[in-house]
């Protein structure tokens, strides 16, 4: 029987070098989170311009709102922990009832941030009214988008499942998935004491 | 990636469910009240984005560069916040 020498090549290498969503993601965090301190430090520069304005502003902000925002996403990162374990034990049926309940309760924090929307448009407070309220938005928006982005993201690895199982080379996906949803989390933590509660001393 | 159990999960909801609720107690409003506040505030959303990162994301298992890439956000982003608080205007 013949003997072949392999050679490796880079190119070669780079073709079966299988995909690594989790340190993506980590790379897309690690630089969204720099950008919204960025953001938090741009508002703390402003608001030491105008203390009065800043402050005034942040006393019509509805602390209940942020509190149960807050609640909503901290419960939703706990079963994001549980499909995502669920994945790694290839228990495809938990995995796919704990997204639907972890998408659920986001649904709920999405739905609270209209409503609390609905009530500062309806008082005539928008974007334009004032730095604060500029920032405000600004923030909480961002976040928001983030937030779509997340949801969209849990639906697809929801229906990707019945495709793919869920512990095999998917489960790198879903992990990915799993991480930014806890960024979404992560970065309201922050913007809730920023705007709600700090910013109204 | 390693993670931790599902047991692990909800003692760490439990303790960002209190920490959260607790939150709007810490408020004082004026002068010194004012300034053991925020410093209370941030520290509390430092100890609770430590939770998430640590627990729910699995960073403390995650190779030593995105730990320390992460604590330094972490620690970094609430000291600043009421780091320019607490600066006189």
């Amino acid at each position: 029987m013949s003997h072949y020498e392999i050679v490796e090549s880079p190119f070669l290498e780079a073709r079966a070098r299988k995909e690594d969503p989790v340190s993506g993601i980590l790379t897309f965090i690690v630089a969204d989170l720099i950008v919204f301190s960025l953001l938090f430090i741009g508002f703390m520069v402003d608001r030491r311009e105008q203390l009065d304005l800043f402050s005034q502003s942040a006393a019509t902000l509805d602390v209940t709102f942020g509190i149960a925002n807050t609640l909503l996403l901290v419960s939703s990162g706990l079963f994001m922990v549980f499909a995502v374990n669920a994945a790694g034990r290839g228990d495809a049926s938990r995995f796919r009832r704990w997204v639907a309940v972890a998408l659920l309760v986001g649904c709920g924090f999405g739905a609270s941030k209209l409503i609390e929307y609905g009530h500062k448009f309806d008082a005539g407070i928008n974007m334009l009214t004032n730095d604060f309220y500029m920032f405000y938005f600004a923030l909480t928006g961002a976040h928001f988008l983030h937030f779509l982005g997340g949801a969209a993201a849990l639906i697809y690895i929801w229906l990707s499942s019945y495709r793919k199982p869920v512990n095999g080379e998917f489960l790198g996906r879903i992990e990915a998935v799993g991480l930014y949803w806890h960024m979404v989390d992560l970065l309201w933590i922050l913007i809730f004491p920023l705007l709600y509660l700090v910013g109204v001393l | 990636m390693k993670h931790i159990t599902d047991k692990q999960a909800a003692l760490v909801w439990l303790f960002l469910m209190l920490a959260t609720l607790a939150g709007p107690s810490l408020v004082g409003s004026t002068g010194a009240l004012a300034t053991l506040s925020v410093v209370l505030v941030m520290a509390v959303a430092l100890l609770k984005a430590r939770a998430i990162i640590a627990w729910y994301m699995g960073i403390r298992y995650a190779p030593r560069g995105w730990r320390i890439a992460f604590e330094l956000w972490v620690w970094i982003t609430p000291s600043a916040i009421a780091g320019m608080w607490l600066l006189p205007v």
